[in-house]
């Protein structure tokens, strides 16, 4: 009797780890290509696509560190994203607050005309926000992107942010007001510090969306001075077009180290950005 | 006395908390949204004053713009591609990495490691795997004797559209394997006990108890899969530029080269400004039908 019901029991267990390893070759096995890869020569390359490199070969990563241009990229993804980062997290966290505190006329209006921007597309400010930039002379500088950034950042951090202080009982602050604490010296020694699960939510959400943004750094910024990784990639792979050993260096340094933060930062990583995501 | 009690605490921390998030908002976000709709009145080519008024001109010539139609038929199909390719898949992913199993949360940080990369990274990395000559995928075929399969797969009108759509599937399949899990976390253990002593287990335990519970869940994912593909430009961008001839083009990539290759401004707000509409519609509609049930399920992870 226990024996025909034992066999499926394996085969499944057998199933269930073939179809895990299969779907773990197809996520991995372009990235592993493309890290191996990046240790070759030219040559090597022509030769054969799939081969091993037959030694571990850094010339591909000392050409394009040391071009100056790879180490400018990061150091401005770096500026613009923490830059950004700031900006969303103060500005979303005070009107989180006010929207979760204070009582008044417009409130609930406000608040709403803050959601809508969650379903807005970024393509439909594209132009308006490339003529006004324009007419201001800020093409081509950090606010061009930055602006935008926070701007878009805030609905959904504002909105994760409210949700967040509306669950945290008004006891607490009475006790503070009653101690006669200002409502900013409230917000800053009572609320921010018991919303800091929320706040890494959102720094972490927008980090990543600021960090490997496109469209808006493609269409306000040409001058090399300000690229920021993307746009640093897509000039280094129209320029050396031709040569795929050092593409392959370039796009592993622009992965490998987000990749390792990752791997050590997994678990805040995960929950923060599908928070975002899905609340957004 | 007056102006005092105008300006309290409570009135200074409002606005001094909302003024400035407000005006980014509203200038950056909200405002434009009109200005385009304003520019799609215009033939315009960005830089000479707006005086071409052609009303609602732009949008006549976009319907009858067979780009235009092409571009949205790719749309359409990306959205059923997502639907039909990201989901399923990441169900039965999610299936087999809850409860309890050897290498779990390996599994699970791997799946959904493509999510944290960047579009353009991801989308050369797989613009070199699909290379002609030095390409991974033809190199693979050639290896394993499928050599008559080998061809410039971005390059060609057949096969450009779905090999981007395999990349954009590649990257989105673990973001929602996540989700899932933790939706099926979220179900008392007690139910999936009662189910299994009541005899359901495999297939049946999943299709008949574990899907009807998270419903909730994918119809989220659902919403998200949809919108996302209306809006999708990166990837696209990056590994095909629309092309070859308009094979791989969308919405959003048509409205970019209109307004920013070509400089038809006026034609590309009317664009963009469909694109707009079509995207807040859905958001909206959906909004109002879900509610957002998966909250809960979020916060449990």
């Amino acid at each position: 009797m226990d024996r025909p019901k034992r066999l499926p029991r394996v085969c499944w267990q057998v199933l269930k780890y073939m179809l895990l390893l299969a779907y773990l070759a197809v996520t991995t096995f372009p990235l592993i290509w493309l890290f191996y890869n990046s240790f070759k020569t030219m040559p090597e390359i022509m030769q054969s696509a799939f081969a091993l490199p037959k030694s571990i070969n850094l010339d591909n990563y000392t050409k394009i560190w040391m071009s100056g241009r790879f180490p400018r990229y990061y150091l401005n993804s770096i500026l613009v994203s923490t830059v950004s980062v700031l900006g969303i997290a103060a500005f979303s966290t005070m009107a989180g607050y006010v929207f979760s505190r204070i009582r008044f006329r417009m409130r609930e209006v406000l608040f709403y005309f803050f959601l809508a921007g969650m379903m807005i597309p970024v393509q439909v400010t594209l132009i308006p926000n490339f003529v006004m930039l324009r007419s201001l002379k800020l093409l081509d500088s950090y606010p061009a992107m930055i602006l935008p950034y926070i701007a878009f950042g805030l609905p959904v951090s504002i909105y994760i942010m409210r949700t967040f202080f509306d669950e945290i009982p008004v006891e607490l602050e009475e006790a503070a007001r009653i101690d006669g604490c200002s409502r900013p010296g409230i917000f800053w020694w009572v609320m921010l510090p018991l919303a800091r699960p929320a706040v890494a939510t959102i720094v972490i959400y927008n980090f990543f969306t600021v960090w490997n943004e496109l469209i808006f750094a493609l269409t306000f910024i040409n001058n090399p001075k300000y690229r920021t990784i993307p746009l640093g990639l897509m000039d280094f792979v129209g320029q050396f077009e031709v040569n795929l050993s050092y593409i392959f260096a370039a796009l592993v340094s622009a992965m490998l180290p987000l990749l390792i933060v990752y791997f050590f930062a997994q678990r805040q990583i995960i929950s923060g950005l599908t928070a975002g995501a899905v609340k957004g | 006395m007056r102006l005092q009690k105008i300006l309290n605490d409570r009135n200074v921390t409002i606005i001094a908390f909302l003024a400035l998030p407000l005006i980014i908002y509203a200038v950056l976000v909200a405002l434009p949204i009109f200005q385009t709709f304003r520019f799609s009145l215009f033939e315009w080519d960005g830089l000479a004053p707006l005086l071409n008024y052609i009303g609602l001109g732009n949008y006549a010539q976009m319907l009858r713009d067979t780009v235009f139609w092409q571009s949205l038929r790719n749309n359409v199909l990306l959205v059923v591609f997502s639907l039909v390719t990201q989901l399923p898949p990441a169900i039965v992913l999610a299936v087999l990495l809850t409860g309890r199993l050897r290498g779990r949360e390996f599994f699970r940080t791997t799946f959904f490691s493509p999510q944290i990369l960047s579009a353009v990274a991801t989308g050369y990395m797989f613009y070199y795997v699909y290379e002609p000559t030095l390409g991974l995928l033809n190199a693979f075929l050639r290896s394993v004797g499928l050599g008559a399969w080998v061809k410039g797969w971005l390059g060609d009108m057949t096969w450009a559209l779905p090999a981007v759509l395999f990349v954009i599937s590649w990257r989105h399949i673990g973001f929602y394997m996540v989700l899932f899990m933790a939706a099926i976390e979220g179900i008392p253990a007690e139910i999936l006990e009662a189910a299994r002593i009541d005899g359901c287990d495999g297939k049946r335990l999943v299709w008949h108890v574990i899907v009807p519970l998270i419903s909730g869940t994918i119809r989220t994912a659902a919403v998200l899969a949809i919108v996302g593909s209306i809006k999708y430009f990166d990837l696209i961008w990056i590994m095909t530029k629309g092309g070859p001839v308009h094979a791989s083009e969308l919405v959003a990539t048509y409205m970019y080269k209109q307004s920013f290759d070509m400089w038809h401004m006026g034609y590309g707000a009317a664009l963009a400004f469909t694109l707009f509409v079509v995207a807040f519609a859905l958001s909206l509609t959906f909004n109002v039908l879900t509610r957002r049930k998966v909250q809960s399920a979020v916060a449990t992870m």
